[in-house]
């Protein structure tokens, strides 16, 4: 166990193999593996096959050969492990299936839709980041007074109310009452106009970012309290640390590592969420692209876009798992 | 499973004075939040019954063009929508459906998850991470999208509502019970009592499963409250409760366009929603700290 030993090759490999990040990384593979897995099961298997998807209703009028010569033109007639794994090789090389309703590939429309879902996720985080600490720190500034209650109560509040109802209620009071709808004009790409982007994109980030500002809020307020008890904090003050650079340097940045994990956490809840408030809002994102695939029925589009949105998430909660590690080295003697 | 009931210690509990045998429910009425919470879970679990029984000032479903759009008054406390009908009914009636499905959906993923929960805690093993690597698979999908994509997948019922919900909730529970599960197996008197020669199924049933009560009691409370939003949500979105049964998701849905003319559309589900919600919270939160009165002053 000791540093000094000389390993064998296979020694250095068993210590490699049980190293807690490569133990991490081929966790999350495995994820993703039972993912495409569960993916494949739900969205192909369950709703019938592709035949009744592209012919819908017409589907019951194929003859019996009509049907064996579509199900071998559709690979339908294979084994479902192959099934499995040709449509798992096409995936790995980019081919995400067709859509006959918009005429392209979902590779070309998941490309276009993909950055309008990050913008929003990018701006929500940054709103609840803001929202949820201030909220926090609020709340820890006076443990069990007036302030604690309030916010503790709005955050709450804040848990309780879905995103589709303040989404719906805040577009409409500043529709009707202040004639301000900038999502009733066409979507404004982020490189195009960016003013209108930035207005079609305020209220959405805005209503998404709150639902996920009170779980920020929480960890934040129990982070600071735990923190502040701490002997090293006791230590610093009694070195004579000013009070101020003692909340900053050393109470708030070590109470920021829960809080960044948290918050890579609620990415998860954020996408969700997007697909609520991308509908609200008629922005054209990935949850938009899901909803509109479910309507139409084309399988192939809600498959891998579903798909691709659970591989975001793994990796996002891989890169938040590595970046504590990164960041908390106590976490590394687990 | 026979040597239970005489190796429960029964005499102590029953020789405490009355007044210490609901020591939860006496936390709970202590603390502000939880009896709120209680009260207002209360009020919304008597109108849903209201709904669910039939017995509403109107019947929700029936139209009374005449009366179409009027606000709220005696005679329609919540007012009525484009085709007449009582919105307080229909509020009601969605509170109902709303109820039935997320106690569906928290009754099967509770009894599922815990178990699976228990079984990978306490005998660790193989067992332990099969089910460790389904429950990652789970989570690896957002909730509301993977209820939504089983929801879509199968045909529209409130049968199918509650399961989708209750495959994506399962494994919240999965962790929640395994935790514990996992402490208390090195708790020195489950240590002694395996010591003593209690069988290891006894001791579970014992010493293990009764502690952990109030955890799983928290959980459910909380999950009721998410249930209750992912069914929203679903309706909202056209793939949940199925019409012509009345849905708050729905019913917000419709009056976005109606918004301007008729608020009081919006306002009903909307706020009916929210205190269902919020109270189911409250009482969460309150059952937790009266579980647990330490961590009252910290969460």
């Amino acid at each position: 166990m000791t540093a000094t030993v000389q390993l064998s090759p296979w020694g250095r490999l068993g210590r490699l193999v049980t190293h807690p990040v490569v133990r991490r990384v081929a966790e999350a593979v495995l994820t993703l593996v039972g993912v495409s897995v569960l993916t494949f099961v739900v969205l192909r298997v369950l709703p019938g096959d592709q035949i009744t998807a592209a012919y819908g209703t017409d589907a019951g009028d194929l003859t019996g050969a009509q049907r064996a010569q579509l199900r071998a033109y559709y690979g339908l007639d294979q084994p479902l492990t192959g099934q499995y794994l040709s449509w798992l090789g096409g995936i790995l090389t980019g081919n995400l299936g067709f859509s006959s309703n918009a005429g392209q590939s979902v590779a070309h429309l998941t490309a276009h839709a993909l950055p309008v879902t990050l913008e929003l996720a990018v701006l929500a985080i940054v709103l609840a980041l803001a929202l949820g600490v201030l909220g926090g720190l609020l709340a820890a500034s006076r443990p069990g007074a007036l302030r604690d209650g309030v916010t503790q109560t709005a955050s709450l509040l804040a848990l309780s109310a879905p995103v589709f109802l303040t989404g719906t209620v805040l577009a409409r009071v500043l529709a009707d009452s202040f004639g301000w709808n900038p999502n009733g004009q066409a979507y404004a790409p982020l490189t195009g106009n960016l003013p209108l982007n930035l207005q079609q994109m305020v209220l959405p980030a805005l209503v998404l970012g709150v639902s996920i500002a009170s779980p920020i809020a929480q960890t934040t307020r129990t982070a600071v309290l735990d923190i502040r008890g701490e002997d090293f904090i006791n230590t610093a003050r009694a070195k004579g640390v000013p009070e101020r650079a003692l909340q900053v340097r050393h109470v708030l940045r070590n109470a920021l590592i829960p809080v960044v994990t948290m918050s890579g956490l609620q990415f998860g809840f954020l996408l969700g969420g997007a697909v609520v408030v991308e509908q609200v809002f008629s922005l054209p994102g990935i949850g938009r692209q899901v909803l509109l695939g479910m309507g139409q029925k084309e399988y192939a589009v809600v498959q891998s876009t579903v798909l691709v949105i659970a591989v975001l998430f793994v990796l996002v909660n891989l890169a938040t798992d590595l970046v504590y590690r990164l960041v908390d080295p106590r976490v590394w003697s687990r | 499973m026979s040597v239970l009931p005489s190796q429960r210690p029964r005499p102590l509990a029953s020789a405490a004075p009355p007044a210490r045998r609901h020591p939860l429910l006496r936390g709970l009425v202590r603390n502000r939040s939880g009896l709120i919470g209680a009260v207002l879970t209360l009020v919304v679990v008597v109108t849903s019954a209201a709904g669910l029984l039939g017995t509403l000032p109107y019947d929700p479903a029936t139209q009374d063009v005449s009366a179409a759009l009027t606000a709220p008054s005696g005679q329609h406390w919540l007012g009525t929508d484009q085709f007449g009908r009582d919105v307080f009914s229909r509020v009601a009636a969605g509170l109902g459906s709303s109820l039935l499905v997320a106690a569906g959906a928290v009754a099967v993923s509770g009894a599922v998850g815990v178990v699976l929960g228990v079984v990978a805690g306490y005998f660790g093993g193989v067992l332990d991470r099969v089910i460790g690597v389904l429950t990652n698979v789970l989570f690896a999908f957002p909730s509301l999208l993977l209820a939504l994509a089983l929801a879509a997948t199968l045909s529209r019922s409130r049968a199918t509502v509650a399961l989708a919900i209750a495959v994506v909730y399962a494994p919240i529970f999965v962790r929640v019970a395994r935790g514990p599960v996992l402490t208390l197996r090195g708790a020195d008197y489950v240590i002694a009592a395996t010591a003593v020669g209690q069988r290891r199924l006894a001791t579970l049933f014992t010493h293990v499963l009764p502690n952990m009560r109030g955890i799983v009691l928290v959980q459910i409370t909380l999950s009721l409250s998410w249930a209750v939003l992912t069914e929203a949500s679903l309706s909202f979105l056209g793939f949940g409760t199925p019409p012509p049964a009345a849905s708050l998701g729905v019913m917000v849905f419709d009056a976005r366009t109606l918004s301007s003319v008729a608020p009081w559309l919006l306002a009903g589900p909307g706020v009916a929603l929210i205190v269902f919600v919020f109270g189911l919270n409250l009482l969460g939160a309150g059952l937790r700290d009266a579980l647990d009165p330490r961590a009252g002053d910290r969460r």
